[in-house]
């Protein structure tokens, strides 16, 4: 008896029973084979519940991007409605794409294809792609283009009339090299529109116009984007090197300086390509390269090199063979000044250069958009970058925003000159110090000060946002504290 | 360099074999101008046809698709004759 009692009386104080849990079912689930759906634990609720909300905040920041580029296309929408001529062509935005430091240009391209190629495509506007590969490609492509109009220029003052080619031989007299050149020049002038197509048997238009001519005021023609804080300098280095700087390239000053800088770079590019090994850093180092050639202000090529830079200047030939040539900069900023603007060459042209092709007027008249890349990278910077990452859609609001300003021409604006210089230096805050710090040290032009000459700034207009005067770029405090050390 | 063989310089060829040449190229180009045409009507004429006229988004598809066009052929032929070179001459075609 005491013993079941005992037995009794221990039966509830057992611990540690689980209360059964809840389990939903049905006989027709069990019928079917279907199990018992029970509720997730709670580990695993926190699970999915984490899980959803990383996807649904990307989804949503998505389906916003989408809404906005939408929007903004809605809005220029019915400028590409409009009926144009067949004898026309449409207005030319020029688009300048430079990759972020120590990346590939893939990641400021995507930036051009999602939020800024589709604004211009759906305003129905043509648009020239300038990408760059290498610092100074952008530099040089500006200034080649403003020295080629005034090599133009200087060939029509010198030769008004071309001297005529009185040959006139037989075509037994042609010799086999003869018949070849003749073969070439045929094809050169050859065009299919003679032999096929509608203009076979219909007259060839003749004067083709860009709808760019209608207006006689510069600021309604074209348009100029820069993507990057980089393509922006070296925007503005090309087109003061174009429109104050020589046509040809200044000859070798001095060997005995170049010498000792030579010396000094051969040892900065011994310790910089021993310093770094990592993948991204070469990227970088690529970028970097032609630095001493191409950019500083004491350098030229020499015969008299040390062995390593004979071997990187062949490499570097092989480069400008296969690339865009990079030209080292014909005028130093400082020289700025006391060069004559405008250039003697086009002072016919009046106030406004125009193409003398085109007759559009160039870059430097029409109205210009810089675009930041911000691109953060390096393992400690994570949690920003996923907080930039869930935030897009206020990235492609600004972006897609002022693209159509520039379109629309909106609230054009005249350049100023010391605020100015800081269009998108934001993006110089993601610049990787140890870049930046290599730039100063080989005199990069990205890491220089932009410099613009108060001839040439009259004649800029911007449609970014202006910009507040307390903005200033991180590089030139850098640059202090190094200069210190 | 030559496009499609035109201009290129195969050594004493006679009249008729350069007529024949001619021919061929033009056929080729033809055709080459006939897919163009087509593919790029395809690609950016809106297929609504409320007006005759172009407007400016479809003319700047144009300009863009036939540009496109041709420098893809150009380069194909460029390429097309080098491996033609590099096998025989008959690889030409």
């Amino acid at each position: 008896m005491t013993d079941q009692v005992k037995e009794k009386t221990r039966a509830p104080v057992v611990k540690n029973v689980k209360p059964p849990k809840k389990i939903f079912t049905n006989p027709a689930f069990q019928a079917m084979g279907i199990p018992a759906m029970k509720l997730p634990s709670r580990n695993w609720t926190i699970f999915w519940l984490g899980v959803s909300a990383a996807i649904g905040g990307f989804a949503y920041d998505k389906y916003q991007q989408k809404q906005i580029i939408t929007k903004y296309t809605n809005i220029v929408k019915p400028l590409a409605e409009q009926k144009m001529d067949t004898k026309t062509v449409p207005r030319k935005i020029t688009v300048f794409i430079a990759p972020p430091p120590s990346d590939y240009l893939e990641t400021s391209l995507k930036i051009w294809r999602r939020y800024v190629k589709p604004v211009l495509y759906y305003a129905g506007l043509d648009y020239d792609v300038i990408e760059e590969d290498r610092q100074g490609v952008i530099r040089t492509e500006v200034a080649n283009r403003i020295r080629e109009l005034s090599k133009n220029a200087l060939k029509v003052n010198d030769t008004p009339e071309m001297a005529e080619k009185p040959k006139q031989k037989s075509e037994i007299e042609l010799t086999r090299a003869e018949e070849i050149e003749l073969g070439k020049q045929y094809k050169n002038n050859f065009d299919w529109r003679d032999a096929i197509g509608i203009f076979y048997k219909h007259d060839k238009p003749k004067d083709i116009a860009s709808e760019d001519l209608k207006s006689p005021n510069p600021l309604e023609t074209g348009g100029v984007i820069c993507l990057g804080r980089g393509a922006y300098k070296e925007y503005l280095a090309g087109l003061h090197e174009g429109l104050l700087g020589p046509i040809e390239p200044p000859a070798i000053e001095n060997i005995d300086e170049q010498e000792k800088s030579n010396s000094v770079y051969s040892q900065i590019e011994k310790t910089a390509t021993t310093d770094l090994h990592d993948e991204k850093i070469t990227v970088m180092e690529e970028q970097l390269e032609e630095v001493p050639i191409t950019v500083d202000e004491t350098t030229t090529e020499n015969k008299s090199e040390s062995n390593d830079n004979n071997a990187t200047e062949e490499e570097k030939r092989k480069d400008e063979e296969t690339n865009v040539k990079v030209l080292k900069p014909f005028i130093l900023p400082s020289e700025y000044e006391s060069s004559v603007f405008p250039p003697l060459e086009l002072q016919s042209k009046g106030d406004i250069i125009r193409d003398d092709k085109t007759s559009i007027p160039i870059l430097i008249h029409q109205p210009l958009l810089v675009i930041p890349v911000p691109n953060l990278i390096g393992f400690l910077a994570i949690p920003q970058r996923v907080y930039r990452f869930y935030r897009k859609r206020y990235m492609t609001e600004e972006i897609c925003s002022e693209v159509t300003q520039l379109v629309q021409r909106d609230s054009l604006r005249p350049f100023q000159t010391p605020n100015d210089l800081q269009l998108a230096v934001d993006e110089e805050h993601d610049w990787p110090n140890s870049w930046i710090k290599q730039g100063i040290k080989r005199k990069s032009e990205w890491t220089r000060d932009v410099v613009v000459d108060p001839r040439l700034g009259n004649l800029i207009h911007t449609c970014n946002k202006p910009v507040p005067d307390d903005v200033t770029s991180p590089i030139s405090l850098l640059d202090a504290s190094s200069g210190e050390n | 360099m030559s496009f499609l063989g035109f201009g290129n310089s195969q050594p004493q060829l006679t009249s008729e074999q350069k007529i024949s040449a001619a021919e061929t190229e033009l056929d080729l180009v033809t055709d080459m101008f006939n897919k163009l045409v087509d593919n790029c009507y395809k690609k950016c004429i809106n297929t609504q046809y409320t007006e005759g006229e172009l407007n400016k988004n479809e003319s700047a598809c144009l300009d863009r698709c036939v540009a496109k066009y041709f420098e893809t052929n150009v380069k194909v032929g460029e390429n097309m004759q080098q491996l033609g070179q590099t096998f025989t001459n008959a690889g030409k075609f």
